[in-house]
């Protein structure tokens, strides 16, 4: 909780009705028999009523700005009410950065809330401004590591003022803190496309896979990533790195039980499919030897390292005896 | 929007519910016959919103999440192009939300668990099953969707249930309609499999009525809404 939550208790957020007299305020309708009806306070049905009024009439005034002040402190997830106070910032030529200030306090104490992050993007836009924005979102982030709508709108900032330059370090060391900060990871794998992503760049990527999964070989968060940039070089041409076939084998080998992390074993079966398949007309041995290690690890993971997707690796079984099945 | 974005409001957010509350909603009330054009670029922005690990985010690059992952599966499904996406990466990382402690699922890679992802993954079975069984005679003769039924329906039911009525996320939070909601949306997608059989894994009181897994409305409702209007086709206003 900020300090101004404490200066904001409603009767700062009061309305003076002396100040209202000239318009009558607009009732919500309310069904008859409403299955849920909301407990209002006589408060928040005075600013929400004069809101009503006001948008109606097309008001545009100081007073109608200050009441959408009132009105989103009461909620901030009245989009209706963002909407009208966009309107009014623009007709009446309101001081923008003092609105991103107030915004900025708004999603403090409201951090998943979408609609004052999207006002937060709007006048940010509308600035044409971005040098607060990442460290706002460092904020944020520190707060809550995966809050959604920070990475998103971190996103945003990157990619439309085109600010790449710290990026990595940051999303580097939150990895460092938590490596198995899944926004993090995602928001690398953003990066890397969005701005150099060569076969150097990737390599370098593959052996800062090998050493988070040197600490915990059980990170799907890793898994994903490196299955991301294999597909990324496969796809750009330059085949698949043979140092992640190597690696793979080399966990696999050391047969420690504590070592067999499903991902591992899963990706080892995918990869397998991929070379299987590609030899499927070619080279009958190595196949035979694909297939036998994939139903072997299959069964493995189905009754012993990964039984809550049984039914998933039983499916996965089906596809390789529904392709292979001369090699059963 | 030109590229095929939907916006939630005016000038609002742009995220993948934008797309699935529309069409679905178009859907229902068959609306696409004033503009048979009207999603013509959706799918295409729909699918740039996979990302690497298989899931979809809110909008292209944002971390793949149950939520925003449903929306686009039954979005793409509702305009018959489900097929685009790279469906088997998404059943990959699909099957690995359900947490093997706790049997109810996550909703992003290393989170915590929670009841409402009961619905946004458990949800997605039924459509992925739908269109890999095109392929598979396996799951054409398997009528059970490609998760653990039994833990999921145990999660909901033994660890979800406030104590005085109404399904919760997690033990040690209150209650609350959207849980209770989602809750009892994931019980039962869990318990009617693909033949419409049951799969009741508590006792028989628990067994709910059948969802329709695109709308998420009483399945024969939603049934009787598009019937309804396909058959009477609004007059235009002029």
């Amino acid at each position: 909780m900020s300090d101004s939550e404490s200066s904001d208790d409603y009767d700062s957020i009061a309305i003076d009705k002396n100040e209202w007299s000239d318009l009558n305020p607009i009732n919500q309708d309310h069904e008859t028999n409403e299955i849920c009806r909301i407990a209002y306070t006589e408060n928040f049905n005075d600013v929400f009523g004069y809101f009503r009024a006001v948008l109606k009439a097309n008001e545009i005034s100081e007073r109608a700005f200050d009441l959408t002040y009132k009105a989103v402190k009461l909620n901030p997830a009245n989009y209706t009410v963002w909407f009208y106070r966009r309107i009014l910032l623009k007709e009446l030529g309101k001081d923008l950065n003092h609105e991103l200030k107030l915004v900025t306090q708004i999603i403090d104490q409201n951090p998943k809330n979408y609609q004052v992050w999207q006002h937060r993007r709007n006048v940010v836009e509308l600035l044409q401004d971005p040098s607060k924005e990442l460290e706002f979102t460092e904020k944020i982030l520190q707060q809550d590591s995966k809050n959604y709508h920070a990475w998103q709108y971190r996103q945003w900032v990157n990619k439309n003022f085109a600010l790449w330059d710290q990026e990595l370090d940051f999303v580097s060391s939150l990895i460092t803190v938590d490596y198995k900060n899944n926004s993090a990871w995602n928001h690398r794998f953003f990066c890397l496309i969005n701005t150099d992503h060569s076969e150097s760049v990737l390599n370098r990527e593959v052996d800062y896979c090998f050493e988070k999964l040197n600490l915990n070989i059980n990170n799907e968060s890793v898994w994903n990533y490196l299955r991301g940039l294999v597909d990324l070089m496969v796809k750009e041409g330059w085949g698949y790195p043979e140092k992640v076939c190597h690696f793979c084998n080399l966990k696999l080998e050391s047969n420690k039980e504590d070592e067999l992390s499903p991902f591992l074993i899963s990706f080892k079966i995918d990869y397998n499919w991929t070379r299987a398949i590609e030899k499927k007309n070619s080279d009958a041995n190595a196949v035979k030897e694909f297939v036998q290690q994939s139903i072997q690890y299959l069964n493995l993971l189905a009754q012993k390292y990964d039984t809550i997707r049984a039914n998933y690796w039983k499916y996965l079984l089906s596809k390789w005896k529904q392709e292979f099945d001369q090699y059963f | 929007m030109e590229n095929g974005e939907m916006r939630m409001h005016t000038d609002g957010e742009v995220d993948v519910r934008g797309a699935y509350c529309a069409i679905s909603v178009a859907k229902l009330c068959n609306l696409e016959q004033f503009e048979p054009k009207l999603f013509e670029k959706v799918s295409d922005w729909i699918l740039s919103c996979q990302t690497y690990e298989g899931g979809f985010g809110a909008s292209p690059f944002n971390e793949a999440h149950g939520g925003y992952s449903f929306c686009a599966l039954a979005a793409l499904k509702l305009m018959g192009k489900e097929s685009l996406c790279d469906i088997e990466k998404l059943t990959y990382w699909l099957v690995n939300k359900q947490m093997k402690f706790e049997g109810g699922f996550q909703g992003r890679t290393n989170k915590l668990v929670d009841c409402c992802y009961s619905f946004w993954q458990g949800g997605m079975f039924p459509i992925i099953h739908s269109v890999l069984m095109s392929d598979s005679d396996y799951l054409q003769e398997n009528q059970n969707w490609l998760f653990d039924s039994e833990s999921l329906q145990e999660y909901i039911l033994i660890c979800c249930q406030a104590n005085f009525g109404g399904i919760i996320d997690k033990p040690g939070k209150n209650r609350d309609y959207y849980h209770t909601c989602y809750g009892l949306s994931g019980l039962s997608v869990s318990q009617y499999c693909m033949d419409n059989t049951v799969n009741i894994c508590e006792n028989d009181d628990s067994l709910v009525n059948r969802t329709h897994p695109l709308f998420n409305i009483g399945f024969e409702g939603a049934n009787r809404a598009i019937n309804y209007f396909k058959d009477h086709l609004i007059e235009t206003l002029d």
